[in-house]
């Protein structure tokens, strides 16, 4: 119920006619006539009465009106928040935009005024628009879902209504069309999918906070692996995965991923359903701690057909043993005159097929020593050991090679002993190699040194040629396997291409490393770096006290 | 062998690759004075070792039908031959194989392919470094 306000014209109005009665009484009209005068008085109040009650009827539908406003306004503020209106005409061409359309898609009113909506929408169905002109032409509201380009190219995912307007003569003025923003809903709905598909993986997939590893995620075959459903997981770490976790080593593995060292880290493991491969990789968030995602993949398959490619390339280098020996054999017997002296010819040709039995033996030796690298069976045995009688050994072993190039090898820095932990055997492997390829790149008449430097925690040993050297683009690769490097020497050729490789392999073992350095038509070094075996020392130098 | 005694070193070689054999014998003959009994497998050599009463034996470890080490077990077996040295050769070097067949009582591993030139050295070194074998009077050859 509206109030009546008591307003100025009531007042006017009441006064005015107080006024009239008090004139017409006071003038007489009563003593005219006391019937004309009650007459007049009863009229008047009547005429007021009624007067004053259309005004006051009138005022509350002013007022219902003003708040009916005032409703509408509301909502319609309410609407323009929350929705995207525009309005076109007959032509379909937009002659209105709400502040909401024009801050959701990010164009200026400018931008969109006299167009046809068709330029910033997106109709996947052909005829769309003239059909939903069609419908609105008859008089019915469409529905739907369209999707918009914002300003920038975005794309928006709207539920709209278009009510069509008509005016009192029935004719089309062109519609209104009131959109909400779904963009979020369709992106959820598709990300459902995702991690419908995620869930369902053989790969099992597993998510957790960094630091306290709490779990955020287990897809299906991760939840399997463990032995969880949903609900226990969410209260779980990756700690409650394994009575026998090993909570410092799993740090120590994401480390690197944390300080972004590396961007995935991959082990391997023997798990109940055979060897797995892990990856694991951190991923940033701006929101929050971000996460780290492990994939545990079953290689069992891989690693068996790696098996068996690498006992068939043992079988078969085995294989090759036998006959290698009766030709290196034969050639050897006969070069050392087991049959009657060869001629010169004839003696040539033989060296070169002796040579290259050589060299099949040592590629076939090579070949086999990479599998077994491979398969993890090549066995060390590390002794305390002096450097300096390696050294020794090897440059004396390889003298002959380097008479067979007529290059002169020599060793330096061999004054004091050198202890350290090593394979003798390989490392004359490694050294005999290095030797040979040095002796092969120098120019003839030249020489090889093999030196010993010493620093606090390391030897360095280096092999130094004067010959051909290395590309720099070769350096990278030289360690490779079957990789030779592009050189120019006639002397060239010899050589497995494995070798380098294996070099690398023993040298890792051994707790070292080597690396090359090089300038082309200058020579190129070698260098192998081993751990000093400290205690050694100590050993021999209780041994010289006593002594 | 080089110890002034004029004595030809009896070697009986068990191998079952024939080109190997060749080599063997024209690389033993080439470097010095030998007599040689070379057998194509385990069970020829089991059967006429004891008759050739040979100095050492060098025993092929990867044969088609008795591989080398069950082949010395047999050795072992037979009086006359029981403490024959016996050197394997194979193609198979890697430490810890080499360390099994040394502790089978062998007296040396020669790893094949072999240098065809030293292999009469290498044998000689080997036995000169064993312990000292008793008197044996040589039977008469039955090759």
């Amino acid at each position: 119920m509206t109030k009546v306000r008591f307003s100025t014209s009531h007042a006017v109005l009441i006064v005015a006619g107080l006024s009239w009665g008090l004139v017409l009484s006071s003038s007489g009209a009563f003593t005219a006539s006391p019937t004309l005068g009650w007459a007049t008085v009863v009229t008047s109040a009547v005429l007021i009465v009624v007067y004053s009650y259309k005004l006051w009827i009138s005022e509350k539908a002013k007022r219902a009106a003003i708040e009916r406003s005032e409703e509408l306004e509301h909502m319609r503020n309410a609407v323009d928040e929350h929705c995207l209106i525009s309005v076109v005409d007959q032509n379909r061409k937009v002659t209105f935009v709400n502040d909401g359309f024009l801050k959701a898609t990010g164009y200026t009113a400018d931008e969109l005024l006299g167009k046809d909506p068709v330029s910033f929408q997106i109709h996947t169905i052909p005829g769309q628009p003239e059909r939903i002109s069609r419908r609105l032409k008859s008089g019915q509201i469409w529905s739907g879902e369209i999707r918009l380009v914002c300003k920038g190219g975005a794309h928006m995912w709207t539920h709209t209504t278009i009510s069509p307007r008509f005016d009192r003569t029935g004719r089309f003025m062109g519609s209104t069309s009131i959109r909400t923003d779904i963009t979020a809903g369709k992106i959820a709905v598709e990300e459902r999918e995702v991690v419908s598909i995620l869930d369902k993986l053989l790969d099992n997939v597993f998510i957790f906070e960094p630091d306290t590893y709490r779990f955020k995620y287990m897809n299906q075959a991760a939840m399997r692996r463990v032995g969880w459903d949903r609900s226990t997981y969410i209260n779980k770490t990756v700690l409650d995965t394994d009575p026998n976790f090993d909570r410092d080593k799993f740090d120590h593995l994401v480390a690197p991923l944390m300080d972004g060292t590396l961007d995935v880290v991959n082990v391997r493991a023997e798990l109940d359903d055979g060897t797995n491969e892990i990856f694991v990789q951190y991923i940033r968030s701006d929101s929050g701690p971000g996460s780290l995602v492990a994939i545990f993949r079953n290689i069992s398959d891989k690693i068996e057909v790696e098996r068996i490619k690498d006992e068939f390339i043992s079988t078969v280098s085995h294989e090759l043993r036998s006959p290698i020996t009766s030709i290196k054999g034969a050639l050897g017997l006969l070069l050392a005159g087991a049959a009657e002296d060869l001629p010169a010819k004839a003696q040539n040709l033989v060296s070169i097929a002796h040579r290259n039995a050589d060299r099949l033996a040592i590629i076939v030796n090579d070949i086999l020593d990479l599998e077994k690298i491979a398969a993890g069976r090549m066995e060390f045995d590390f002794q305390p050991s002096d450097l300096c009688s390696l050294i020794t050994d090897a440059v004396q072993i390889n003298s002959g090679f380097g008479k067979r190039f007529d290059v002169t090898v020599r060793a330096e820095g061999l004054d004091e002993p050198a202890y350290a932990k090593i394979d003798t055997n390989r490392m004359l492997q490694v050294l005999t190699n290095l030797i040979s390829n040095a002796a092969k790149f120098s120019r003839p008449g030249g020489e090889v040194v093999v030196s010993l430097d010493r620093e606090e925690d390391h030897y360095w040993i280096n092999v130094r040629d004067f010959g051909v050297g290395i590309a720099k683009a070769d350096i990278d690769k030289i360690f490779d396997r079957f990789r030779q490097a592009d050189n120019h020497s006639e002397r060239s050729g010899k050589g497995t291409g494995l070798g380098l490789s294996i070099v690398k392999v023993i040298m890792e073992q051994h707790g070292g490393k080597v690396i090359v350095t090089s300038e082309p038509g200058i020579g190129s070094t070698f260098s192998l770096r081993l751990p000093v075996d400290h205690a050694a020392y100590a050993g021999q130098t209780d041994m010289a006290m006593v002594g | 062998m080089n110890d002034n005694t004029g004595h030809i070193p009896r070697i009986l070689h068990v191998e079952d690759d024939q080109d190997t054999r060749e080599i063997t014998a024209i690389a033993l003959e080439l470097t010095g004075a030998v007599t040689l009994l070379q057998c194509t497998s385990g069970e020829e050599a089991i059967e006429k070792a004891a008759a050739f009463g040979p100095d050492v034996i060098l025993l092929d470890v990867m044969m088609q039908t008795m591989h080398g080490p069950e082949v010395f077990a047999a050795f072992r077996q037979i009086p006359e031959v029981s403490d024959v040295p016996v050197i394997f050769m194979t193609g198979r070097v890697q430490q810890n194989e080499v360390n099994e067949l040394m502790s089978l009582g062998a007296l040396s591993v020669i790893a094949k392919p072999f240098e065809p030139l030293e292999l009469l050295g290498t044998i000689e070194s080997a036995l000169r470094r064993a312990p000292a074998a008793k008197e044996r009077v040589p039977a008469v050859s039955a090759c």
